[in-house]
């Protein structure tokens, strides 16, 4: 009466209402690992199978009760005939034949796909753990070798602390404290001043070794640059290298790990450095370039030096772990390695560029508008099934991006950010959004010509202008003409954000 | 890490491969690729575990061997029969199973067992005669369903 069910792949079992077994196809003898003579001598399948924390004779009878398709969830099937256990989906469907009414239960045998999920999960978790020792042990390594360079930064206000320190005691023998009131003052101002220095100087080596890995935030590269710089002062003053600075755009925004992007930075810096001092160059420069890839829009730092450049024998395994070329015991030979790596989790890239002279370490970041897209969306990133309201914001602050990210991010929005007007105009062009937040004074064009532009784009969606209050008139002459939907005002509150949006979203649906 | 042990014997041009443990996602067949001599015995008496994960392994270096080389399959255990009735690709062409267990279960001591049989008795899907290993009673019982498990002949 069944035996079309013998060739399915998918263990079946038919029972009648009482839930008595009346066939079994041999993929399910494979499942239970049963003969056929045990099977059949059975009365009942509750002989066969228990779940743990799932009530399947509930589930069962429900299903039997109300002849539908019923489908378990996921659950950890207990073989009682053996010690074995499988994971499983089970599915139950009437079957209506001239000799009475049956049910068919089939098991879909989720046991391989859940181990390897497990085995994997807990693969890339050592993994995780292995990779963050590393990226530890090179910030420490980094901070060993940079031992002399913090010596003198803190050297430097220590002395001028001390010494005005010492001025106060003398001044304070005087007879007339009076006359003496404004050189006191000044003294005790260069003694707070030197330890705010040195609490920054402390304060700035532990964020290094101690900030959460996976955090980032939308900050200047141009900025990261310089506080590296900061980090190396003694050791260039000390090489008599002189600094090249080409910073040949203003929008350097990006999605980074700051602490992350400044140790690559710092790590490559270092490098020429120690290539420069090693070869006694006569004039060393390093060159720290900054610009944006005319094609793709990514973000470019160009680390240059005219120092001895790359041997070519070496370039293939430059990125390698352990691979050095400085003396034992001055690099761990992980520093390029982890830098590599570090740009790759930024969907960026490192590459060694040859020179004729010198070397040339390229960092490459993406745009933010991408980034923040692919970062955003929780349906490919499997966390939800379903799409939240797609807002693009374009200010070329970062702070703002943070700060309305985050508020917007919370509420469920998929938020796009964008430093650029011109590449946020490019992105509108392509990609289906919901609302559009600009601000109104950017440095390439104002927020009024780039909502003139968006609508000449045909976008018919809302638009949101956010500026300080004196911009308001900008405001009231575009709400009618470009079909401004709101104006957010500098400072906001994240209440105000979310009820704009929300109003703005409402009214154009 | 793979739980499969290999070990290969050359006995007279022809290579036994002896293969233990388990065939799962770990399974590394590096060992063996490269072989070159025209016979390839393996032998799959220890093998306590077969998954779909190691079956695709299994194929893949199947397919690595060279065209020419022949595969004897012996003791094949009961996993490896169910799973090469349900799965396609496991038999390179060309191959051939020597010998295979069957499951027997005797009525008189009421033991399970596996009887080692060749291919060449089986005769029309129908399992053969096997006397009881622990009481000796002839006429045991197959204790499989016989076209099921028998059908590996027919489709190789």
């Amino acid at each position: 009466m069944f035996k079309h069910f013998d060739h399915l792949f998918e263990p079946l079992v038919v029972l009648d209402l009482k839930q008595e077994i009346h066939y079994f196809n041999p993929s399910f003898l494979n499942f239970t690992k049963q003969p056929p003579r045990i099977l059949r001598g059975l009365k009942r399948i509750d002989e066969l199978f228990a779940a743990e924390g799932f009530d399947l004779e509930e589930w069962m009878n429900a299903g039997l009760l109300k002849l539908d398709l019923t489908i378990s969830p996921e659950i950890k099937l207990r073989h009682k005939l053996s010690s074995q256990s499988s994971h499983v989906v089970l599915r139950l469907f009437p079957l209506t034949l001239e000799e009475g009414t049956f049910v068919a239960l089939s098991v879909h045998d989720l046991s391989i796909e859940t181990n390897l999920f497990n085995k994997y999960r807990q693969q890339i978790e050592e993994l995780r753990s292995t990779h963050a020792q590393i990226l530890q042990a090179d910030k420490l390594a980094t901070l060993g070798e940079m031992t002399a360079t913090i010596s003198h930064e803190i050297s430097n206000p220590l002395t001028i602390a001390a010494g005005n320190s010492e001025l106060i005691e003398v001044y304070l023998e005087a007879e007339d404290l009076t006359v003496l009131q404004a050189e006191l003052i000044r003294a005790n101002k260069d003694v707070r001043e030197s330890l705010e220095r040195i609490n920054s100087i402390i304060r700035n080596m532990k964020q290094f070794l101690w900030k959460s890995e996976d955090e980032k935030e939308f900050c200047s590269l141009t900025e990261i640059t310089q506080h590296s710089l900061g980090w190396l002062q003694s050791s260039i003053e000390e090489h008599s290298i002189r600094v090249e600075t080409l910073f040949r755009t203003q929008d350097t925004i990006m999605l980074a790990n700051k602490i992350k992007v400044e140790q690559v930075i710092v790590n490559l810096i270092k490098n020429a450095i120690d290539a420069l001092a090693e070869a006694k160059i006569e004039s060393p420069t390093i060159t720290l370039e900054i610009l944006r890839d005319p094609q793709d829009h990514q973000l470019i730092l160009n680390i240059r030096d005219n120092g001895p450049g790359v041997p070519t024998s070496i370039r293939d395994q430059l990125f390698s772990p352990f691979m050095t070329t400085k003396k034992m015991g001055e690099g761990t030979g992980l520093g390029l390695s982890i830098s590599k790596k570090i740009m790759g989790s930024h969907q960026g890239a490192l590459t060694y560029i040859p020179q004729e002279s010198g070397s040339c370490f390229q960092m490459k970041l993406p745009p933010i508008e991408g980034y923040s897209f692919t970062r955003g969306d929780k349906i490919s990133r499997g966390i939800s099934t379903k799409r939240g309201p797609r807002v693009i914001v374009i200010d070329n602050e970062p702070q703002i991006l943070n700060v309305l990210t985050h508020f917007l991010e919370s509420e469920g929005y998929h938020v796009i950010a964008s430093a650029s007007p011109y590449d946020a105009l490019r992105f509108i062009q392509k990609m289906d959004l919901d609302l559009i937040i600009t601000d109104l004074a950017m440095p390439e064009i104002s927020g009024h010509e780039l909502s003139k532009r968006i609508r000449e784009l045909k976008f018919k969606g809302p638009i949101l202008y956010m500026s300080t209050a004196k911009n308001t008139e900008i405001y009231n002459q575009d709400k009618e003409t470009l079909k401004i939907a709101g104006m957010l005002l500098k400072p906001f509150s994240r209440d105000e954000v979310v009820q704009t949006i929300k109003t703005a979203l409402a009214r154009s649906t | 890490m793979s739980k499969l042990k290999i070990n290969k014997q050359l006995i007279d041009n022809k290579l036994i491969v002896h293969l233990a443990g388990t065939i799962d996602e770990d399974a590394d067949f590096k060992p063996l690729e490269n072989l070159t001599q025209p016979v390839i015995s393996f032998d799959f008496n220890d093998i306590t575990l077969l998954n779909s994960c190691g079956i695709r392994e299994w194929i893949g270096f199947i397919q690595k061997l060279p065209a020419s080389t022949r595969l004897h399959y012996q003791r094949c255990p009961q996993i490896i029969i169910e799973q090469i009735n349900m799965v396609h690709g496991f038999f390179k062409s060309g191959s051939q199973i020597e010998s295979f267990y069957a499951p027997y279960f005797c009525p008189n001591c009421d033991k399970e067992s596996k009887i080692l049989l060749t291919t060449e008795k089986i005769k029309n899907s129908k399992a053969p005669a096997a006397t009881c290993p622990h009481c000796g009673t002839e006429g045991m019982e197959f204790d499989a369903l016989e076209e099921q498990y028998f059908h590996f002949l027919k489709s190789k």
